[in-house]
């Protein structure tokens, strides 16, 4: 998560504004859990743009600022989003977090983030005045503001207020290797980005991730270490049955527990999707599969 | 050939037994002197008082919009899940009230209801203004509103088009059709009125004023053929898209695939509870307004009751819609809807939670509120008792209102709040930001309302002359009879 937030210039919201579940991280970890509540068994799932084939998000985007570009990501316009929201109602993951104030452009305090610039001053300067000199700075104090500048990833785009945004997959660093791909390949064709020259980018949460759970990379290509995972038997796509055809895939945890050990048990199985459905009205609270890798 | 023989005298038909459309014989000359005079008269006290409530409220409006706009939609209480908060309440119920005007205006013009004369001029002010109210909220809920006129197919610097697949694209071509067809069809019936306001006016502001507007009318009968037809047209026009508006706002939810919006429902059992509510709101502005202004006589108590025998149809329509979506929940066997249904709307901690052993849903409380006031309350319309007294018909059609917001408070959040994957759900709460804002709205419409009754006539004086007994020869009553002068 963090790694995702230094990359992507994911913003700080503050203490008031994750207790309004307005945190802007692009990546989360559910938890689930099974068994007995006094001893249960928890896996935890990182939740991310899914990347569907059939995006729900981008059929009821009135302006187009969420498409799908030629290699099959989801990818967000910045600059045409006006924040209807829509996206986020239909993303049935919830992964997309909406800038609902300029973050980057205000101290993070609870007071500042909710005062109009049109009656408040910084520096002894109205803000709007301020904001009209330069809009990039808007109302953080001159030393902050020299900070902010320095902390930016330079590669990718600071959003404003009223703009939704979600997991891009690091396109930055996909468009870097294509980039450098076609510099070394000159007057030749061979631009195509493959595992097995290593030209091929890491997620900045793949990078992060020291258990290696999170596999990035060409799903085109039949050799590469994501199209072996995507082959597995236990293989599976969150909410696979509402057809959004998510290209993030996951693998069943598999449990392998010590029956040796001094304080081994038995531990209950997850309900199946029989058991699930047999209930009635049973589903959510602590029903799901349980879920490790992520793979593209 | 001798057929006199075959002549009989028949008795006349039933519709002339009934209670006249205008009360205690009153004449053509009354109705106009009454009607005008509500314009011509001196301002009263509590019209000055109510305007000045309304233009403050109205100036909070606005400043909440530039808070809104300064500040950022972060200062209404939306959070993640929730995206859509007050705002899209708003639009809807406002919209929904908008739908009575055009229903009364050219539906019940096309099926011959004459009653609606009495009340259609100002239930067609009232559409508009709602929709002028409604029309506010899509515009600033969006997160950079300087930008909103992106959604238009404007050619713009970004060199696309809109995306026409987006039921937010179809909202901007509905809600914009439908006000400029209500805006003109008003205008259209208002022309003779103000043909009559320019002829009695006594000062020169007034000849001008109400002069321009009238485009030169002078009642001849060419001018009353042209406008006779141009009326019928304009009710063909309007009529699709009394049922259009609402069936393309639904669509904004049935599209998406959240369980609680994805219903294919949704356009019929929108377009019944906009009419319901619009009625509601009818009855809500005329009850009092008639007995202010003195209008007893024109807006009857007949009239008030076909109002409530409408609100009662539509509104077992909505009941019948709620029911429907609880069938469906429990016999399409989605799990998630059901889920919905029952724990994210109906379980009350008193009678159905623990009846199906579930924890009592965070909203029950609005669920109930709504099925009371809109399943409940339209049932007492079926007494006669209930649909005379005035006192009762007002308060029920607040009621009305009251849960038609509900409503739309329950689709919204309750199906945002808790959808898929357990570890997104949320909660929704406004804040002060949200509540003055809505309030707001009223200032609007009630501005403007006030605006329209004091300057323009709120009855349609030719129509109301046209449905008269004395209008008609043949009526008992009519003609040049005793007491059909005055």
């Amino acid at each position: 998560m963090i790694a995702c937030q230094s990359e992507n210039n994911v913003p700080i919201v503050g203490k008031e504004m994750v207790g309004k579940s307005r945190e802007m991280h692009w990546i989360r970890l559910d938890r689930y859990y099974a068994g007995p509540v006094e001893d249960p068994q928890a896996v935890a799932q990182p939740m991310l743009c899914q990347h569907c084939e059939a995006a729900p998000c981008e059929s009821v985007c009135p302006v187009n600022a969420t498409s799908h570009d030629d290699e099959g990501l989801n990818v967000m316009t910045y600059n045409r989003c006006v924040g209807t929201r829509y996206c986020s109602n239909n993303c049935p993951y919830k992964v997309r977090r909406f800038n609902f104030f300029d973050y980057n452009r205000h101290p993070l305090n609870h007071q500042f983030l909710y005062r109009s610039p049109l009656v408040a001053k910084t520096d002894g300067e109205w803000e709007l005045l301020r904001w009209l000199k330069n809009p990039d700075k808007g109302n953080l104090p001159e030393d902050e503001w020299q900070l902010a500048k320095l902390v930016k990833n330079p590669d990718v785009s600071v959003r404003m207020r009223g703009v939704m945004e979600k997991c891009s997959f690091c396109l930055q660093r996909i468009e870097q290797a294509k980039i450098a791909a076609k510099v070394k390949a000159r007057d030749t064709d061979h631009i195509r980005l493959t595992e097995k020259e290593g030209t091929v980018p890491k997620t900045a949460c793949q990078q992060a991730c020291p258990a290696e759970a999170i596999v990035f990379g060409d799903m085109a290509d039949p050799a590469s270490s994501v199209s072996k995972a995507k082959e597995q038997e236990r293989t599976y796509k969150v909410l696979e049955f509402l057809l959004t055809k998510p290209r993030t895939t996951y693998l069943a945890r598999v449990r392998n527990p010590n029956p040796a050990m001094p304080d081994s048990k038995e531990h209950p199985l997850p309900y199946t999707s029989e058991e699930f459905n047999k209930g009635p009205f049973s589903p959510g609270e602590g029903a799901e599969e349980p879920a490790e890798k992520g793979a593209l | 050939m001798d057929d006199h023989a075959s002549i009989k005298v028949q008795a006349p038909p039933v519709q002339l037994e009934r209670v006249p459309l205008v009360g205690n014989q009153r004449g053509l000359g009354w109705l106009t002197d009454r009607i005008a005079g509500v314009i011509e008269g001196e301002t009263p006290a509590w019209w000055k008082m109510c305007f000045a409530i309304s233009l403050t409220m109205m100036t909070v409006c606005f400043v909440m919009i530039l808070y809104l706009m300064s500040t950022g939609v972060g200062v209404w209480g939306l959070q993640h899940p929730v995206m859509w908060g007050y705002a899209i309440i708003n639009f809807v119920w406002w919209i929904g009230i908008g739908h009575a005007g055009t229903l009364i205006s050219a539906i019940l013009f096309l099926l011959r209801q004459k009653w609606r004369t009495s009340i259609n001029r100002a239930a067609e002010a009232m559409t508009i203004f709602a929709v002028m109210c409604a029309g506010i909220f899509p515009l600033i809920h969006i997160g950079r509103i300087w930008l909103g006129w992106w959604l238009f197919p404007i050619p713009n610097s970004n060199g696309i088009w809109p995306q026409f697949r987006s039921p937010l694209m179809w909202d901007v071509f509905a809600v914009s059709t439908y006000f400029t067809v209500s805006v003109l069809f008003w205008y259209m019936g208002l022309i003779p009125d103000l043909a009559v306001m320019r002829d009695r006016a006594k000062t020169k502001i007034r000849k001008i004023g109400y002069g321009l507007f009238a485009l030169g009318w002078t009642g001849s009968n060419r001018h009353w053929s042209n406008y006779e037809k141009a009326y019928l047209i304009l009710a063909g026009l309007s009529t699709p898209l009394v049922l259009s508006v609402h069936s393309i706002v639904s669509l904004d939810f049935a599209v998406s695939q959240l369980p609680g919006w994805h219903t294919t429902i949704f356009p019929p059992y929108f377009v019944a509870g906009a009419v319901y509510s619009g009625f509601g709101m009818v009855l809500t502005l005329l009850i009092p307004l008639r007995r202010m202004l003195k209008l007893e006589d024109i807006i009857t108590v007949r009239h008030v009751e076909l109002m409530c025998k409408v609100t009662l149809g539509v509104g077992s329509i909505v009941g019948y819609a709620y029911a429907m979506e609880f069938f469906i929940a429990w016999y399409s066997g989605n799990p998630y809807e059901r889920f919905l249904f029952l724990r994210n709307r109906a379980a009350d901690p008193f009678i159905i939670g623990p009846m199906f052993h579930v924890a009592p849903a965070p909203y029950w409380w609005a669920f109930w509120t709504m099925v009371i006031c809109n399943v409940v309350v339209p049932q007492f319309f079926w007494f006669k008792k209930v649909r005379t007294s005035m006192l009762t018909v007002f308060a029920l059609s607040i009621l009305v209102n009251v849960g038609m917001w509900f409503e739309r408070f329950v689709i919204v959040i309750t199906s945002l709040h808790r959808d898929f994957l357990p570890s997104n759900w949320g909660f929704y709460a406004p804040t002060w930001v949200d509540i003055l804002q809505y309030l707001g709205t009223f200032g609007l419409f009630f501005t403007f309302f006030l605006l329209f009754i004091r300057y323009i006539p709120l009855i349609a004086i030719a129509e109301v002359k046209g449905v008269t007994p004395q209008a008609d020869p043949h009526h008992p009553l009519g003609g040049a009879k005793v007491g059909g002068q005055h």
